[in-house]
């Protein structure tokens, strides 16, 4: 705005205002069709008392929210959920230190990066089978490696004590490589006359850490911190093809799985789209609550 | 900008066609949807009968779907609640009371008495009762359903290790006690470690418990019984074949080596099969196997065991009931399909004259055929969770059963401490019932 | 001063040499094992101690996999869906991400925070309303619910790039603007260069999750023709996995994985080069 008249300004804004629009209009009608409208349904389905069998669906107000919360499975399923944030900091902290290395030019870092990226480009599918051929009891490759120094490794799968913390493992072990590729991209985006900046300076390496490159990764570590917490909280998959019905106790079940058991293992879909309304907007808080922390520690350039 | 738009007319081109293909229908024809998962050879043998059914029927088209069993009751639910249920579909019994509540499974009834494919006198009539529900029992009333196959489980054993062992598995009319079958098992656990033979592999807990007398619920199936002394009696029984007399693999190991693979690899002497893993056996034991009586409770002498089915189903918004329901018997009843499942030791024959001719006279193992025949005609029984609205109450169960099998609860303790809200989920249950 | 620097660095790059070759060990190891488990003979399996080369190796499950499941189809069908999806909905992406980040629009905050707000909702109940509408406009049984949302852009990738370029100087823009450069050309030669790695970086994860979409496929599609490879290997797998098949199931899997694979040893020299040609290293 230092220049032109006020009408070109003005102008300008217009057209700014129009191409920014005109840019999210994609994605603004993919969440409307595939979203916004299939979300209008289960909202609507969540005051329902609606089984998915016959085409009974009878306004019945709150009733569905009043009976998961008093549901005991519903919480212990609650206590599971928030057990699956714990692999975030320790993914954040393998990827970050694993990137720093390629970063830095380590020979081997191309190869080594594949190699940490395995377990992320696998399907699922086939990373259960080979996780649970993995851990198992007798013949798994964790077992047989604990054996060799005399220990009788536990029953990762089987024992409501363990089966949490081997869920936990994978999906740490799973999301490292995938966080490197981001972070490493972050770094990518530093400028390098900030480094010279600073080694004019005469700045330590361990400062110039800390000083430059944490703070230029604060967003991509936020993004990674958001869509982790969204993705752990949202667990699901691993504890559906682990255990049958959520694991001895339901010590494994997390709350995406009581929805999924509520809608296509007994049919309760108006309690199962009560439940997930109630959890989005949980989820949505959480969010909103990281955006506005974000402000105090994201640095956001400018 | 010019690659956006080769990319937009590229996208709409590919929507053309690919959309194109699946509307395709020919004119004036009936297309009947069935959808079913099995393994490959079943499927090829659907495949084969599918041809065969269009064939007799012409006009008529089937569309297969085929799904990896895990993921079955997923689809469908999703196919029923959106109205797009398939007019034919593999039919679990456990569903079958909510089905019927909900007014989506067609009443075979009539069509059972008078059809062209089969004679219901010659069906096997616990086949027929899985599908039976009369609104408020089942195994009784209109028929719901025709039976893919029907599966007695029986119990195998190897017999190379009986001969060693110098044991002979007993006869038909004088079934083993429970202590004649421990002192057996004792003399045929042998070894350690990963060479270990244990003389069983877990005991069917359905048989103790019914022979024993007890059961999980009533005869009318409004309580919940589980902890009737006899009930506990048999629970703990089957528990210490484990945790006391170390006969039977413990839980851990079971879930490192599955049973069938353990048997296969004769580490274990005896299990109990359907007849869906004769196929199996006749590639992979190495060594002569038989089927034999279940072992009965002293206190009673009671023989039993479960007896499993799938059905197909027929979707009551079918547009052609008929059709649908032909294709079912066609695929329930198929004297080439049935001598293939006694070819393939897939599956008895659902037709009773050819189970007592054909399967009885085949020379495969086991020798003691007779064993399955008996245990559908004679002391097979419907698991109690399938006859029941829904299996809530038996999955909370099951939930940490294996608790007392790992000696951390004793069968009193355990079943005093899920007794309650067994009946909460089984009164809940009942209470959806009919609504 | 400098010759310290130099030990030091010399030591750090020993230590990084040391951690990365011990954690990419625990990548790899699980993956040498479904490698050599394909290759074995069914009865090898439950050896003890595990022979790590199979001997005999046994290729037979290569071979009888294609035989035994429509493995071809599904691959191209995945290709297709992902091709798709990649190509198209990255331009998506990026165009929103560029206005979220750069441009001022009229509730610019309140949509981005409704984007994000798609992301909380579960799946698992998006699944039965999402197949009604499907149904509703004949999709069902078609590729079409497989790729056309993605073509529209991806929420994600969005809130990335977006976090991505709020780091890029907002100067660009305006001296470009000074320059008389219209949004789209500023967007497409300033912001889309200057966006490389993180696009590359995306790419990767966009393809990862549609080609190993399992939940889309399974509901939305019925026939063998529009299978993807997901669905193929998951009912192929659950029948053998009962059979304790697992050299059969670890054969099928390694080639479901194979095409990932590359595509990413191709992409990473894209982006690795991308880094050496901005003259920046570490």
């Amino acid at each position: 705005m230092t220049t032109s008249t006020p009408r070109r300004a003005s102008s300008m804004r217009r057209h700014e205002r129009l191409w920014g629009l005109a840019f999210v209009t994609p994605i603004a009608v993919q969440a409307l069709l595939f979203c916004v409208i299939p979300v209008g349904i289960a909202v609507y389905a969540g005051f329902t008392n609606w089984n998915g069998l016959s085409g009974r669906r009878d306004f019945i107000g709150f009733a569905n929210f009043g009976e998961f919360l008093t549901d005991k499975y519903f919480w212990i399923a609650s206590g599971n959920t928030v057990v699956m944030l714990v692999p975030i900091p320790f993914y954040l902290f393998f990827g970050i230190l694993l990137a720093l290395g390629a970063h830095r030019g380590t020979p081997g870092s191309g190869v080594f990066r594949t190699l940490f990226f395995l377990p992320y480009i696998s399907s699922i599918v086939a990373l259960v089978v080979l996780w649970k051929w993995i851990f198992n009891y007798q013949y798994g490759l964790v077992n047989q490696g604990l054996a060799l120094v005399g220990i009788q490794g536990p029953d990762w799968l089987g024992d409501p004590a363990w089966i949490k913390t081997t869920i936990v493992l994978m999906i740490g072990w799973k999301l490292i490589g995938i966080t490197s590729i981001y972070i490493l991209a972050a770094l990518k985006n530093i400028p390098p006359t900030y480094y010279e900046a600073a080694r004019i300076d005469g700045a330590s390496t361990l400062r110039q850490f800390f000083q430059i490159t944490l703070p230029m990764l604060t967003p991509a570590i936020f993004f990674l911190t958001v869509i982790g917490v969204i993705g752990s909280l949202q667990t699901f998959v691993e504890v559906q093809l682990f255990t049958s019905s959520g694991g001895p106790d339901y010590s494994a079940a997390t709350i995406t799985y009581y929805i999924w058991q509520k809608a296509f293992g007994s049919n309760e879909l108006g309690l199962a789209s009560a439940t997930a309304t109630f959890f989005a907007l949980v989820l949505l808080a959480v969010t909103l609550i990281q955006l506005r922390l974000s402000r105090r520690w994201v640095f956001e350039g400018e | 900008m010019k690659k956006l738009s080769a990319a937009a007319a590229l996208l709409a081109a590919a929507a053309l066609v690919l959309s194109g293909c699946s509307a395709a229908q020919p004119d004036g024809d009936t297309t009947i949807t069935f959808m079913g998962w099995g393994s490959p050879e079943e499927i090829d043998t659907f495949k084969t009968m599918i041809a065969q059914y269009e064939e007799k029927y012409p006009g008529v088209t089937v569309d297969y779907i085929t799904v990896a069993d895990a993921d079955f009751a997923t689809k469908l639910q999703t196919m029923i609640a959106s109205k797009k249920t398939p007019d034919v579909f593999y039919l679990q019994p456990d569903k079958l009371t909510q089905y019927v509540d909900a007014g989506l499974l067609a009443d075979l009834s009539s069509y059972v008495d008078d059809n062209q494919e089969f004679s219901v006198d010659n069906v096997w009539k616990k086949a027929l009762d899985f599908y039976r529900y009369d609104g408020t029992t089942r195994g009784t009333g209109a028929i719901y359903g025709l039976p893919k196959d029907i599966g007695p489980f029986a119990l195998a054993y190897n017999k190379d290790l009986f001969d060693a062992a110098g044991i002979t598995a007993p006869t038909d009319d004088a079934p083993w006690t429970w202590d004649q079958f421990e002192a057996a098992a004792k003399t045929l656990t042998q070894g350690s470690g990963n060479d270990k033979v244990y003389g069983s592999s877990p005991y069917s807990l359905e048989s103790a418990v019914w022979s024993n007398g007890a059961d999980w619920l009533n005869a009318d199936r409004t309580k919940v019984t589980v902890t009737d002394p006899k009930f506990v009696e048999a629970l703990q029984w089957v528990a210490d074949l484990n945790l006391v007399d170390h006969v039977v693999p413990s839980p851990e190991e079971q879930s490192a080596l599955p049973d069938y693979q353990r048997f296969v690899d004769g580490k274990v002497a005896m299990m109990g099969i359907g007849p869906w893993n004769q196929g199996g056996l006749w590639n992979d034991a190495t060594f002569n196997w038989d089927i034999m009586p279940w072992p009965v409770s002293p206190s009673t002498g009671t023989e039993a065991i479960w007896l499993g089915s799938i059905g197909f189903g027929v979707a009551n918004s079918s547009k052609d009931k008929t059709d649908a329901a032909n294709l079912a018997a066609f695929m329930a009843f198929n004297k080439d399909a049935q001598r293939t499942n006694i070819e393939k030791g897939q599956a008895i024959p659902n037709l009773i004259d050819m189970a007592k001719s054909d399967y009885l006279t085949s020379d495969k193992a086991p020798a003691n055929k007779q064993e399955f025949l008996r245990i559908i005609e004679d002391y097979g029984r419907i698991a109690t969770q399938t006859t029941t609205y829904d299996q809530e109450w038996f999955t909370l169960f099951n939930s940490n059963v294996a608790s007392v099998f790992k000696g951390e609860k004793t069968a009193a303790e355990y079943t005093a401490s899920v007794q309650d809200e067994m009946q909460k989920l089984l009164d809940e249950g009942i209470a959806k019932q009919g609504q | 001063m400098s010759r310290t620097n130099t030990t030091a660095r010399r030591i750090g790059t020993v230590i990084a040499f040391t951690l990365m070759l011990l954690g990419s060990l625990t990548m790899v190891l699980p993956f040498l094992w479904m490698l050599s488990t394909s290759l074995k003979s069914s009865r090898l399996v439950f050896d003890f101690p595990p022979q790590w080369i199979p001997d005999p190796i046994d290729w037979a499950n290569y071979v009888e996999v294609w035989n035994v499941v429509p493995l071809a189809t599904g691959l191209l069908n995945s290709a297709i869906v992902t091709t798709l999806v990649v190509v198209v909905g990255t331009f998506s992406s990026t165009m929103a991400a560029f206005a979220f980040a750069k441009l001022d629009f009229p509730q610019k905050r309140a949509l981005f925070v409704a984007l994000l707000a798609t992301m909380m909702v579960p799946v698992v109940v998006l699944i039965i309303p999402q197949f009604m509408i499907y149904a509703e406009i004949g999709w069902i049984d078609t590729l079409l619910p497989l790729f056309v949302p993605g073509l529209l852009g991806n929420v994600a990738m969005i809130f990335f790039l977006r976090q991505y370029m709020l780091g890029l100087a907002s100067e660009l823009l305006e001296a470009a603007r000074l320059d008389g450069a219209g949004f789209f050309r500023i967007y497409w030669s300033i912001f889309l260069p200057l966006c490389k790695p993180a696009i590359a970086a995306n790419v990767i994860i966009v393809f990862m999750a549609t080609w190993n979409d399992y939940l889309g496929p399974l509901i939305f599609t019925n026939s063998p023709q529009n299978a993807t490879v997901q669905l193929v290997i998951a009912s192929f797998s659950a029948f053998h996995a009962e059979q304790t098949d697992y050299p059969m199931v670890m054969a099928a899997s390694v080639i479901a994985v194979l095409p990932v694979v590359i595509l990413f040893v191709v992409l990473q020299r894209y982006f690795v080069d991308s880094l050496a040609s901005s003259g920046i290293k570490g």
